[in-house]
């Protein structure tokens, strides 16, 4: 895997996990997807029948959810790191 | 990153030209509907209707298992398929026929093929058989049992009101749980039918008030074992013939390769790294095969992986790059497996999940140090490479992960496919102390389904139940415990007043709490019913002798019957956020602030805030309901009613006991979750508006997560207040959702 050099980025993702759990947090699970990103996979399904999101404990394939579920995912709060 | 690209689509996976073309080969495949396993059953159902449950099911799994196709990929490594075609789903008219007969038949409300999401291929060819198979077990099926055995008010529940919805434990199987990989793989199958005879010699017949079934769970247990074992030698002639007629050399090689690995497993144990994959191959899909349920876990697969690997690497017969092709083309193998629910049912899961969950990382159970291997990494690896939904990766942290495998996790969820989640054991491991698991146990958890934590091997019941929909409980404690939309009242608020008539939010949170009691009690209902239902139909052999082979097998028990180590109901709560906040607004502005009065609230609520000729108007007090604090920004008043209350259900849910309480196992009681699934979508549909702003009919909050939107203070506030929830009473698990932007995880 092509490993990226320069992650703070990432460094802070992990420090966010680790400030969760280090709080009595559980569990978490992720959609690092922007918002373009889906919108554009909904309008062209067929450019994007590829693309994996996290629905609620569990994956799958963005263009066979139904509409009310992408909305969902699209609707969800995009945190900023 | 430039602009806001996703990962997965700016970076390339790295695979070898087998697992490049077998990827290809897989998904070029749609959703089908493989008549097979229904015809099978049903011709062995007609044939033998007065056999013990037990052993009837054993023998309808094993001539479904001799007669259904079998075939072997392009390309793979591995033998192992659950229906005609990769990505078709068998199906099981034994649990409920109606649905398929509406919808494969009669296309209401669509045919399989015409569904707006979750499409399915059924051949024509096919329509002869299905009608068959639904004209034979119409009045005999699960579902028709329920229906007769289930109190009126229970019904309403589930299907009416949709206070609690267990739609997918009538319609079909229970999976979740984590099947006893490692002992098998250490033991072989010979060796459950040899404990099968020994069971049978020793009956008790002189003193035991059970020796009848148990003489019937042990003859279905060796049928069940051997009926396995003959499943993987029809593989052996077939990778054989295939073999003679290939003509490259290589491929020839690989396929008797396949043929010798099952010559030997599953039904001795395995010898090497790849034997244990193929073992794990058949046994995992014979699950899939026996039980409609979803969520058979693989455990902590690169725990009890790891001895086969290190051997064959010091041996010189395996390299990492052999390893994570190998373990590649597992995950492909058992991609290929599928299920196919209602339409109706698919709201709750949709996307066609299966959750094979696979967990690794986490700490030695018994020296109870960091237990991370170079398996853990090529397992990332893999998921990486194959970009695939399945297997559903966990990943376990605790407090001495080391930060380079942080990272690796890292770089693998930032691509974006959702995988793998992250558990933490400091929390999950005192869940599990808290329900009374012995230590070892707790700390060799792996995750189950979504988030169910629980041991390989030793956990039985299920760790998935009815969905729980509190924001429907608080809608109706708002109207005296009427349900505004159909009309129905099974349980009048105690106090017997309503949102108009509330004194002071004590009384608004009791009322809430009173209807959620009652509710939480139709759900016990509904759960203690479909499994008491179980054990006197269809009682089932291999999930039980492979699903917790130590102590069924030393019982004479199946799971229903009490035979499993560990044994909780599972059951998902959703709606954690509306909760909060619909209080939190009621008492804001109703009790504390008095900006308006129950009876203005309650009316907007009714109009779903559309009435502008109130003063002030729905608009207006839609508005004032949205401004007050929300659940997911740090602010402890709310957050306090959010640990509160899903505290309180998770306290009420654990005093129900299961049908297994008493008969064997450890626990034996309710227990709960905050996993969603897509609940949050259907069950929103059917929730007026709410307190917190929320409109009518429009999705719920998931998980434990903050309802999406609100928690508008970052990720630092956002996770403080999801930590304030009391998650070592979720021992069922915990979800939090949250979402970045891929350009903030350079």
């Amino acid at each position: 895997m092509e490993r990226v050099m320069r992650n703070d980025g990432l460094k802070r993702f992990v420090s966010l996990i680790d400030e969760y759990f280090a709080s009595g947090g559980a569990q978490m699970q992720f959609n690092i997807v922007s918002r373009e990103t889906l919108l554009a996979a909904q309008a062209h399904p067929e450019e994007y029948s590829n693309l994996l999101v996290r629905v609620a404990g569990y994956s799958a394939y963005f263009t066979q959810l139904s509409k009310d579920v992408q909305q969902d995912i699209i609707e969800r709060t995009e945190e900023k790191l | 990153m430039e602009g806001n690209l996703s990962y997965q689509i700016s970076t390339q996976p790295v695979r070898t030209k087998r697992i490049d073309e077998l990827y290809r080969y897989i998904t070029s495949f749609e959703s089908g509907i493989c008549v097979e396993r229904g015809k099978y059953l049903t011709e062995f159902y007609e044939k033998e209707p007065d056999l013990p449950n037990v052993l009837k099911r054993a023998r309808a799994i094993e001539h479904v298992l001799k007669n259904m196709s079998i075939y072997i990929m392009p390309g793979s490594l591995f033998a192992g398929n659950q229906t005609s075609k990769p990505r078709w789903a068998p199906i099981f008219p034994e649990f409920e026929v109606e649905w398929m007969e509406e919808e494969f038949i009669k296309g209401n409300p669509y045919f399989p093929s015409e569904r707006p999401a979750d499409r399915y291929t059924l051949r024509e060819e096919d329509m002869e058989d299905i009608r068959h198979i639904c004209g034979w077990w119409k009045g005999k099926t699960h579902v028709d049992r329920l229906r007769s055995r289930l109190p009126k008010e229970a019904l309403q529940t589930h299907y009416e009101i949709k206070a609690a919805d267990i739609g997918a434990y009538f319609q079909g199987g229970d999976g979740h749980f984590a099947t006893a990989h490692e002992w098998l793989l250490h033991h072989g199958l010979e060796e459950i039918i040899r404990l099968s005879e020994e069971g049978l010699h020793s009956l008790d017949w002189r003193n035991d008030p059970d020796v009848v079934k148990k003489k019937d769970f042990y003859e279905a247990a060796a049928v069940t074992a051997a009926s396995v074992m003959d499943y993987a030698a029809r593989y052996v002639r077939l990778a054989r013939e295939m073999a003679e007629k290939e003509t490259d050399e290589g491929r020839k090689r690989e396929l008797e390769d396949i043929a010798d690995m099952l010559s030997h497993v599953p039904a001795k144990p395995a010898r090497t790294f790849k034997e244990a994959l193929q073992f794990i191959i058949i046994t995992h899909i014979c699950l899939h095969i026996e039980d409609n349920g979803v969520g058979i876990s693989f455990g902590r697969f690169d725990q009890f992986m790891y001895p086969f690997y290190k051997k064959d690497v010091d041996d010189g017969i395996l390299d990492r790059e052999q390893a994570t092709e190998l373990v590649e083309n597992f995950f492909l193998q058992i991609y290929t497996s599928n299920k196919v629910r209602s339409w109706q049912d698919t709201d709750y899961f949709r996307g066609v999940p299966m959750f094979q969950n696979l967990t690794i990382g986490g700490q030695d159970p018994v020296k109870k140090c960091d237990a991370t291997n170079e398996l853990s990494y090529i397992c990332l690896d893999a998921i990486y490479n194959t970009r695939i939904p399945q297997p559903s990766l966990t990943v376990r942290f605790h407090k001495n992960t080391p930060f380079e495998f942080k990272m690796k996790v890292a770089e693998v969820v930032r691509l974006g496919t959702g995988l793998p989640s992250i558990f933490n054991d400091e929390t999950y491991i005192p869940a599990l102390l808290n329900r009374g698991y012995e230590l070892d146990d707790a700390y060799n958890y792996c995750i189950i389904g979504c988030v169910e934590p629980g041991p390989a091997g030793l956990l039985g019941g299920r760790t998935g139940g009815a969905w729980l929909n509190c924001t429907k409980a608080l809608e109706m404690s708002l109207y005296n415990g009427k349900d505004p939309r159909t009309g129905i009242c099974l349980h009048p608020n105690k106090s017997g007043k309503d949102l108009v008539a509330f004194e002071s939010f004590e009384e608004a949170k009791e009322a809430y709490k009173d209807q959620m009691k009652y509710y939480i009690k139709m759900e016990a209902i509904l759960e203690n019913t479909i499994d008491q239902l179980w054990e006197e139909h269809m009682n089932e052999p291999m999930t039980s002798v492979f699903g917790c082979p130590t102590t069924t097998l030393e019982r004479g028990k199946t799971f229903k019957q009490g035979g499993a180590k560990y044994d909780f109901t599972g059951q998902q709560t959703i709606g954690t956020a509306n909760i909060a906040n619909s209080l939190y607004a009621i008492k804001k502005l109703v009790f504390d602030d008095k900006l308006i009065t129950g009876a203005q609230l309650k009316h907007a609520l009714e109009t779903d805030f559309t009435d502008r000729e109130t003063k002030p108007s729905g608009p207006q007090i839609q508005a004032l309901c949205k401004n007050v604090g929300k659940y997911g920004n740090d602010i402890d008043e709310v957050d306090d009613l959010a640990r509160e209350m899903l505290a309180f259900v998770a306290n009420e849910l654990c005093s129900y006991k299961n049908t297994r309480y008493g008969r064997g196992p450890i626990g034996g009681t309710l227990h709960c979750s905050t996993s969603t699934v897509s609940s949050n979508t259907p069950f929103g549909k059917v929730c007026g508006a709410t307190p917190d702003g929320r409109n009518a009919y429009t999705p719920v909050a998931d998980g434990q997560s903050p309802m999406k939107g609100t928690d508008t203070n970052g990720p630092t506030a956002a996770i403080r207040s999801v930590s304030k929830i009391n998650n070592i009473l979720l021992s069922c698990g915990s979800l939090y959702n949250l979402k970045f932007n891929p350009s903030d995880l350079y």
